[in-house]
């Protein structure tokens, strides 16, 4: 099987180089035979990709213990759903699918544009082949990129899928994400395409547009629901923490979000073709950058550089690549001069020029931090990022708000009473109702002032958010007022479902703002979030059955919650679920508290929150090596706020010396013993008195970043889809 | 570059607004710089491995810094919340004294590896801040879970097992 799979994997480097040729003598020569061969093989490799994909999976599904892959990040105890899911669980095998995404994606724009022989452009078709080249030849001849590596002889046994990854969000967020890193090739091949043959028309741009909207939605979606996963399984309390491989995909992302709104200016004003060139290049590279950082794990630590094999080739590419096509830019800017120039600051063409600089600056600081680790032993953490973060956020806020409102060339002052007056006072009363709203019903330590600069930020989030939100209403109240003026016959609903429809791109595109705005006063509630951390003691109760069961009647109280412990239980937890059946390889042992929650006085939920501890298998011996902790928070949601355990370190009483292993210890007792005495040997090892740490969140208005998660996603379907479209003819 | 190169090309014709906007986007700028600038001064590690420190220790006074070690056999001392340890690299040794603001992470023991997150005070690193990894024989490369710096959301590369010994793979 591997042999199989490293001859289809140069037999797609063969076919590439094929292409390329054949599409460069095709465009020096003006052949359009040797295009069209260069296409159609181009189109074929799709075919060998995915018959390579189709083999690790193979090898994955059968834990083919002769592939390094399969040994290093699969095992047999895990559920086939994960071994399938394996397959974006590491280096390579995430490289292969990469490259797969990135031929089904040229396989269907080489679909798309097969009848248009004459405006078609080739340099496209040269582009991806030389990017779908660049990973085939990785998977060729890297060791960190080659799927198909042999495990000589065969392993005793696989290591197992990252427990982290064992988790549902985790199964569809890093293909979405992918997608949309992905994607981006094919506006950027396009528009190269378009600037190097000097065929730069309004037909290709409409093209380029819907591709990275599509790109776009998925990076947002990706980031969305890794945000979701982070809150759920890594239980620190958060869901965002500026991590490097976090800011690799948001990264990419402002700069689609900064193209999808300079390209409106282009088509609408004809202003900022060379700068739209200049977007789509750099998210391009950033895209390439992020796989480069996730998957190379480069920012590991400052000196794990030379760790990687595929670090050097992903830098030549990226650099060689970016130098290239700015080149070309330059080269060519006589064919980007802008029909028009800005007239006015604020009026809609300078909000999107300054929401543009905006996402930019944000970017270039972000790629600063990340890489500040790297380039000078500096490492900026969550703080810094959201020190200049924040406000920057608020501005962008403010433009998403304003721009809307604001009229083609003319100045805000024009337009200031018809369109921004009530919005900016509805903004006014929101920001007020918030304070005496968050003043009043959320949680607050009294002892505390908190962040004063942060409840500021908070507030004007709010204010700005309920601006945004009612400029968007007002919108479509004109909208919808215009269409019945027009047409007494339409009601309302139907009114605001055309209008809706008929322009999508602009109504759709508010939608998208609501749900960013939701998601900016979710963020907003970090100001009057809570952090602590309550020891209890808990005694050792007598032993039954498997578990090792403690147990407390301690209480805490933060703010309006009184937490009460009651047991917390160290038991065997099989991977499959099939019960009884405890090996040391597929048995996850698990320390789970319980706690009853209280509002003031009013029992309100039990809380179940676990560390669990996964056994790393040796691949050599098929052996317990060490235990891999994760978290398992549990989180009481609630409109205004989230009340979010975890249960943390288990210390001794008296903390003596380094805390107890516990897992291990439990180990001992389930599987070392061989009779009643040892069983109970081992068991009074346990200490008798042990005290959890339990930490505690509160999280106001979290809920408000998921809602409008959800309604990003559907908003950004929406538009994607064609619904409510009707076909032309 | 690329921002330049926006004003380049549409600065030929003039009356227009350029200049006021470059001035604007300048002012934006420049404020959220500083921010960042001063902020930076607060919330930037110097990443050191613990011989750096302890070669040189009067080099990094007053900075924040963020040391790699091991923590030293027989070193650990508890007092209450608070600790006593001593973090090991290449034979040189940086004395540590936790002070208990945040907890000790269970993987914490003698003989992990640890990053220690403080400031070098009268000849010992005042830590707030300890991240533990065990010290395993092959180094399974987890992100450190539960620490927000080090957890990622993605199935990223820093999952994966990235110091397996090549020798122990190819000898058996």
């Amino acid at each position: 099987m591997n042999d199989l799979g490293t001859l289809v994997l140069a037999a797609s480097l063969a076919i590439l180089l094929f292409s390329f040729i054949q599409t460069l003598i095709g465009i020096f020569q003006k052949d359009s035979k040797a295009i069209e061969l260069g296409r159609i093989s181009l189109m074929a490799n799709f075919f060998l990709i995915g018959l390579a994909f189709l083999i690790l999976l193979t090898e994955l599904l059968r834990t083919d213990l002769s592939n390094y892959y399969v040994v290093m990040h699969s095992s047999e105890h895990i559920s086939l759903f994960y071994q399938m899911t394996a397959i974006w669980g590491g280096s390579s095998g995430s490289l292969l699918f990469w490259n797969l995404l990135l031929n089904l994606f040229t396989f269907i724009v080489l679909w798309q544009t097969r009848k248009m022989v004459n405006d078609r452009i080739p340099v496209m078709n040269a582009i991806l082949a030389v990017l779908s080249m660049f990973f085939s030849f990785l998977a060729v001849f890297f060791a960190d990129a080659q799927p198909f590596r042999e495990f000589q002889p065969v392993a005793a046994a696989g290591r197992g899928l990252n427990p982290l990854l064992q988790h549902w969000a985790m199964i569809i967020h890093p293909p979405i994400l992918y997608v949309g890193y992905v994607s981006i090739a094919i506006p950027f091949a396009i528009a190269m395409s378009a600037l190097l043959t000097r065929q730069i028309s309004q037909e290709w741009m409409k093209f380029i547009r819907r591709w990275s909207i599509f790109s776009w939605f998925f990076l947002g979606t990706g980031i969305l629901l890794g945000s979701k996963w982070a809150y759920e399984e890594l239980g620190w309390g958060g869901y965002w923490a500026w991590d490097p491989v976090e800011n690799a995909s948001l990264m990419p992302w402002l700069l689609s979000s900064a193209f999808i709104h300079s390209i409106i200016i282009q088509e609408r004003r004809g202003m900022l073709k060379f700068w739209n060139m200049v977007l789509i290049i750099l998210a391009f590279h950033f895209s390439l950058l992020g796989t480069w950082i996730t998957r190379s794990g480069v920012l590991e630590g400052p000196h794990s550089f030379s760790k990687s094999t595929i670090g050097t080739p992903f830098i030549i590419l990226i650099l060689g690549s970016f130098v290239f096509f700015m080149a070309a830019v330059i080269f060519y800017r006589k064919d980007l001069q802008p029909d028009r120039n800005l007239e006015a600051i604020t009026s809609k063409e300078g909000s999107f020029l300054l929401n543009n600089f905006l996402l930019v600056m944000g970017c270039l600081a972000i790629l600063l931090g990340v890489f500040s680790p790297l380039l000078y032993s500096t490492e900026f953490k969550a703080p810094w990022f959201n020190s200049w973060g924040v406000p920057a956020g608020i501005l962008l806020l403010l433009l998403m708000g304003a721009s809307p409102l604001l009229a083609w060339r003319k100045g805000a002052d024009a337009v200031f009473f018809s369109t921004l007056l009530k919005p900016f006072i509805a903004g006014i009363i929101g920001a007020l109702v918030y304070v005496f709203v968050y003043s009043q019903i959320f949680s607050r330590d009294a002892y505390s002032y908190g962040d004063v600069l942060g409840e500021v930020y908070s507030v004007i989030t709010v204010g700005l958010g309920i601006f945004v939100i009612a400029g968007i209403f007002q919108e479509y109240y004109r909208g919808i007022r215009a269409r019945r003026e027009a047409d007494q016959s339409e009601n309302y609903f139907l009114a605001a479902w055309l209008l809706l429809t008929k322009n999508k791109r602009r109504y759709g595109g508010y939608l998208v703002h609501l749900s960013l705005v939701l998601i900016f006063i979710g963020y907003a509630g970090n100001a009057f979030k809570q952090n602590t951390s309550i020891r209890f003691m808990y005694e050792l109760l007598p032993p039954k059955d498997n578990e090792v069961v403690y147990a407390s009647q301690d209480k805490g109280i933060l703010g309006n919650y009184q937490i009460e412990a009651s047991t917390l239980k160290i038991k065997p937890l099989p991977f499959r679920g099939e019960n009884n059946d405890f090996q040391i390889q597929n048995t996850i042992v698990s320390q789970e508290a319980s706690y009853k929650i209280s509002i003031g006085t009013e029992f309100e939920t039990d809380l179940v929150t676990e560390r669990r501890f996964y056994p790393q298998i040796s691949h050599l011996s098929g052996g317990f090596e060490t235990h891999i902790p994760t978290s398992e928070p549990a989180i009481l949601s609630r409109t205004k706020e989230d009340l979010y355990i975890q249960l943390g370190a288990i210390e001794k009483v008296d903390l003596s010396s380094e805390n107890p292993d516990l897992p291990l210890m439990y180990m001992d007792y389930l599987f070392a013993a061989q009779d009643m005495e040892q069983r109970l040997a081992f068991f009074s090892r346990f200490p008798r008195q042990i005290v959890a740490n339990l930490e505690i969140w509160v999280n106001p208005l979290v809920k408000f970043v998921w809602i409008g998660s959800l309604m990003y996603f559907l908003s950004g379907l929406f538009i994607l889809l064609p619904i409510g479209e009707k076909k032309k003819d | 570059m690329a921002v330049d190169s926006l004003f380049e090309t549409s600065w030929r014709s003039n009356k227009s607004m350029n200049p006021k906007f470059l001035i604007l986007t300048m002012v934006i700028a420049s404020s959220l710089g500083g921010i960042a600038f001063f902020s930076a001064q607060e919330t930037a590690y110097k990443l050191l491995d613990a011989s750096e420190l302890a070669a040189n220790p009067v080099q990094y006074k007053d900075e924040n810094l963020r040391v790699r070690g091991f923590v030293k056999l027989g070193s650990l001392v508890r007092e209450g919340k608070a600790a006593r340890f001593e973090l090991e690299l290449e034979d040189r040794i940086v004395p540590v004294y936790f002070t208990g603001d945040s907890l000790l992470p269970d993987a914490f023991k003698e003989g992990s590896r640890a990053r220690v997150d403080g400031k070098w005070q009268n000849g010992t690193l005042v830590a707030n801040h300890v991240e533990a990894k065990c010290a395993s024989k092959y180094e399974a490369g987890y992100a450190e879970e539960g620490a927000p710096n080090s957890s990622n959301s993605d199935s990223s590369g820093s999952y994966q097992y990235k110091t397996i010994p090549k020798e122990e793979s190819t000898q058996l």
